[in-house]
Parts: structure tokens; sequence; C-alpha cells
């Protein structure tokens, strides 16, 4: 009975709560695409900022372990409850949008099956490469501290930690292990991907969906392809494990690599073509308010994963504000030109 | 010129076998480059820019402020987003293939180059049936399994097990941390250590293996797996 609602728990907090953050998020700034893929993803970079701002004050105030974990549980059921009374109205759309999907393209069809067959054989028959994120939630657990002990040597010294204190993923975890009364290595190496490689699946789905707006029959193609380019760690010879989403999907510089820094590559491609289309006006202040706050919380959520995460992001908007001012600047000359 | 090649070479090697997607990102790029319509333009203008400023000697190091981690230079392969690049040149090219046959063909040419990029050489390490809820090797699982079924309270083991034996079951005390004495190669030195330790059992490694001396001083043998065996005390 505990183990099953030991699942339950840890389904509500890397699977349900993701899901309504994004909902949310997407109801707030009326988005026009009502996809559950669109939103899973959105509520995991949302996610991953709220947590890395709650973890970041409890580390820095020397909080145990259960007291972040009792405030984030506390505070996203909160937001869970506003999000599910907000979006009980837009929920069944999308999921209408889903099944017709579903019913119309094969392509949709055969990505959610070989989505599914790849996860479940990522679960049983992929051994990870090592990584420590275990032992450091292993430690919080068992000390119920974060980042204090070493967790290869036992010593208390936080200084020796800094990088993790800056990118506490492996808290998430423990914080869920903690909830569910679960073994930490079971809830990161066997229950997280069944989340998180829906993350990756759902974030090549829509880099796909902004990369071919306007040619839908070729996203399962790109699809395919990505899932066919990041398998290759999983038989190399050499550790790769930074690209290995299929063995290590819970790591945060995987997780940093293959999912978020690649989408918000083609975010923020999808957001400059649609300006060079439409135009600057049709671009309404909603808009602009969510592109700048959805950079925030990415360069936020990025740094719960890696240790320069937020720098990694900002360096990418800020190549991509550089390149919108060199085209605006083009268009500039050009139309003076003409005059 | 010659110096700057070299510099550029340097660098490269540097990228710790993580050439290859690059490599791919810039194959991908060139195709952009020479069949980009307008709005694929923006995409190819930030794929020049990302990689001019993280693959050229001196600019990459500093804006990526690499050190010794490798990791760090890793992350050029998500800033370039070289894995969706590739998938979208190869998309294009699908698209314009003109029957399965061919449509098929840009699969298989991108799984032949993924295998070039790996070098051919392959490794079946990381596939195989998972025994167990955590992951964990089979070969530790036997040996705490064994340690639980001798009721062994306080254990010494080699480092590159000990902390898998925490994970698979934090309940059993394996003894861990900084300055810790472990020396299986000096009978009389790990002696010492578990009594100060008040250990009444030992993983050592099979090569370190001395039956004779462990029965001798009142141990006995509980588990031998491929590489290690267990030892708990008699009484």
């Amino acid at each position: 009975m505990t183990g099953i609602l030991g699942v339950l728990v840890i389904a509500y907090l890397l699977g349900v709560t993701p899901l309504l953050l994004g909902l949310l998020w997407n109801r707030m700034f009326r988005a026009e695409r009502q996809e559950l893929s669109d939103a899973y993803v959105k509520g995991y970079f949302l996610m991953f900022a709220a947590f890395w701002c709650a973890a970041e004050v409890c580390i820095q105030k020397g909080c145990w372990m259960d007291t972040l974990g009792k405030y984030w549980i506390l505070g996203i059921t909160v937001v869970n409850v506003i999000s599910l009374a907000v979006s009980v109205q837009t929920f069944p759309k999308y999921l209408r949008r889903l099944r017709n999907a579903m019913r119309t393209s094969i392509g949709m069809r055969g990505a959610v099956l070989v989505s599914i067959l790849l996860i479940v054989f990522s679960i049983v028959f992929l051994k990870p490469i090592a990584d420590d994120v275990v032992e450091h939630a292993l430690t919080a657990v068992n000390t119920n501290t974060m980042y204090i002990y070493h967790p290869y040597t036992g010593e208390a010294h936080p200084e020796q930690l800094a990088d993790q204190r800056l990118a506490p993923l492996a808290m998430l975890y423990a914080v869920a292990s903690w909830a569910s009364r679960l073994p930490a290595a079971m809830v990161i190496k066997v229950m997280a991907p069944v989340f998180l490689l829906p993350l990756f699946g759902s974030a090549v789905w829509q880099m796909g969906r902004q990369l071919f707006a306007k040619q839908e029959e070729r996203i399962p193609v790109f699809f395919f392809l990505v899932l066919l380019i990041s398998s290759y760690p999983v038989y190399s010879a050499v550790d790769y494990l930074e690209a290995a989403i299929w063995t290590n999907s819970w790591n945060g510089s995987t997780l940093l690599n293959c999912v978020i820094l690649p989408y918000l590559v083609i975010y923020g491609w999808a957001q400059s073509s649609v300006k060079a289309e439409a135009g600057a006006k049709a671009q309404g202040s909603r808009r602009r308010i969510e592109r700048l706050l959805f950079w925030v919380i990415s360069a936020l959520g990025a740094q719960l994963t890696y240790v320069r995460g937020a720098y990694y992001v900002t360096l990418i908007a800020a190549l991509w504000l550089i390149i919108e001012a060199g085209r605006k600047g083009y268009c500039y000359a050009i139309v003076h030109k003409r005059d | 010129m010659l110096s700057f090649i070299n510099e550029i070479k340097t660098a490269y090697a540097g990228y710790n076998n993580g050439v290859f997607p690059l490599i791919f990102g810039l194959v991908a790029m060139v195709y952009l480059l020479v069949n980009a319509k307008k709005e694929q333009m923006h995409l190819l203008w930030y794929e020049l820019a990302a990689f001019f400023l993280l693959t050229i000697p001196g600019i990459g190091n500093i804006v990526l402020k690499v050190n010794a981690n490798a990791g760090q230079v890793w992350m050029v392969y998500g800033i370039l987003a070289a894995g969706a690049l590739c998938g979208y040149a190869a998309t294009l090219v699908y698209a314009k293939g003109k029957n399965r046959f061919e449509k098929l063909g840009v699969f298989l040419l991108v799984a032949v180059l993924l295998q070039c990029g790996i070098g051919f050489y392959y490794s079946e390490d990381r596939i195989g049936t998972i025994s167990n809820l955590t992951k964990t090797d089979r070969e530790t699982v036997e040996i705490a399994d064994a340690i639980r079924d001798a009721s062994v309270e306080r254990i010494l083991a080699p480092t590159e097990i000990s902390m898998e034996i925490r994970e698979y079951d934090s309940d059993i005390t394996v003894l861990f941390g900084e300055g810790l004495a472990y020396t299986p190669y000096v009978f009389d030195q790990l002696m010492v250590e578990m009594d100060a330790y008040s250990c009444d059992g030992v993983v050592v490694a099979a090569n370190y293996d001395n039956y004779d001396w462990f029965t001798e001083v009142g141990y006995l043998k509980v588990l031998q797996t491929e590489n290690y065996i267990l030892y708990a005390r008699g009484d």
C-alpha cells in the first residue's frame, strides 16, 4: 500500500504538477497552441525555475531537507489547485486536440507508440552511465540536509559542494523520495524517466512543430530522426553522459544539453521568424511579456540543472537579440535606401 | 596559417570525442547555407554566430569558461542544438525524396554517419536486463543480499561498490568517509582497521583474497562473486 501511495506521490510531483503548471501558463497567456506536449514542456521549465528559487532560499538559509519538501509540496499544491480551477474549461480542448491528432495523423500515432516502447526499453533494459545524482539525493534523504555532507566521503564540507549548491536538481528527487518514502535510487533511476523521457519527446515534438509550422506532416519525420540521432550514447563505447538522454534522463547536464538548450534555440528562432513574418505590430504586449518571462523562467530552470545553466540560456537569448537587432537594422537600412 | 590550423586541431582534439555532433551540425549548416529560404536564414545566422563564438580557439574558451571539466565543452552540442539541426536538415532532404526508397535512404544515411561518428566503437555494457528496481549491478545485489543474510552490521568495502551497496539498501552500514583506511593488500593492517572501525565484515577484491589468513583470524567466506569476496566474522 505504501508503495502504491509512493508511486502516486511521484506521479503527482513529477508528472501532474508540470502539466498543471503548463496549463496555467497557457491559460494566463492565452496560448494559441493548445497541445499537451507544449503545456508539459513549459510546465517543466516553470517547475524547475520555481524549485530552483525555493531550494536556493532553503540551502542558503541552511534549512533541513524536509522543510524544503514541506514548503514545496504545500506551494505546488496551492498553485495546482488554482491551475485546476482556471484550466478546467480548457483541458478538454487539449484532450480533444490530442484525440483528433491521433485519429488523423499516422505519424503522430507512430510517434506516441514508439515513444512508449522506447521509454519501457530504457527503463527495463538500459543501464545508466555512472553519475552522482543518486548519491547526492541519498545523502540528503539520509541526513535530512542539503549539500552539507559530501556523498563520497561523508565529511561536512559544504564549500566542496559549491557547484552542486547552485544547481540543486538532486534535491528535487530527494524531496520526491522523502515524500513518497521510496528509495532514492528507485525514484531517480526507474520512476523519474517515466516523466522525464516524455519531456524529451515533447520538447522534440514541439521543436518540430516550430520548425515545420506549415508542413505538419514533416514533424513525425523530424521526431524520428532526432530520436535516431540521440540514440548513439546507448551503444557507443565512449561515455557521452551529457548526451545520454535514454540512459541518464535524470541527470541535470543531460537534461540541459538534450532538452532545455535545443528547445530554447528553436524557440528563439520561431519567435524571430514569426516576428519577421507578421511584423512588430502584430506582437501584442501580452506576447512580448510572455516571451520575456519565458526566457527568464528558462534561465532559472536551466540553473537548477547545471551550474552554468542560466549563463548558457542568457548566451542563447543574447545571440538571438543580436540577430534580431541586425535584422531590424538591415530592414531599416533597406527602407531608407529606397527613400 | 599552419600554426592557426594546428591550434584549431588541438582545440577540436580537446573536445574529447565530442567532435562529431559538431561536425554534424556543421554539415547541416552548410546544407542550410546552400538551400536556406528566407525564414531559415535566421536559424543559420544563429548557428554561424554560435559556432564562431564557441568553437574558435581563444574566443570559445572565454565564452564557455572552459576548464578541465569536459561537461562544459559538451554544452556546445546543446547551445548549437546540433541534434535538432541535423534532424532539421535531414528532414528537408527527406522531403525532397521522390520515392520511399530515397526517403528511407535518409534515415539510413543518418544512421551510417552516426556510426562513423562514434568510430564503429561499440559497447554492450549499457544494454541488459535490469534485475532490481534500483538498477543496481547484479554482482552488487548479490553482495548486498549476502551481507543482509549474514547479519553483518558494519562492513568495509572497496569504494567502487560501497556507494552502490548504499544505493541498493541504505540500511546496510557500509563505512565510508574522508581518510577512511582500507588496505586489503596488507592483511595485518586490514585487521587493525577492521577492529578500529568495529567491523564484522569485509569485502575484498578477488585478487586480494587470502583465504587461509581470513579463516585463521576467525572470518568465514560468505560469498564469492566474479570480482569480490565477502568475509564475515565467524562468531
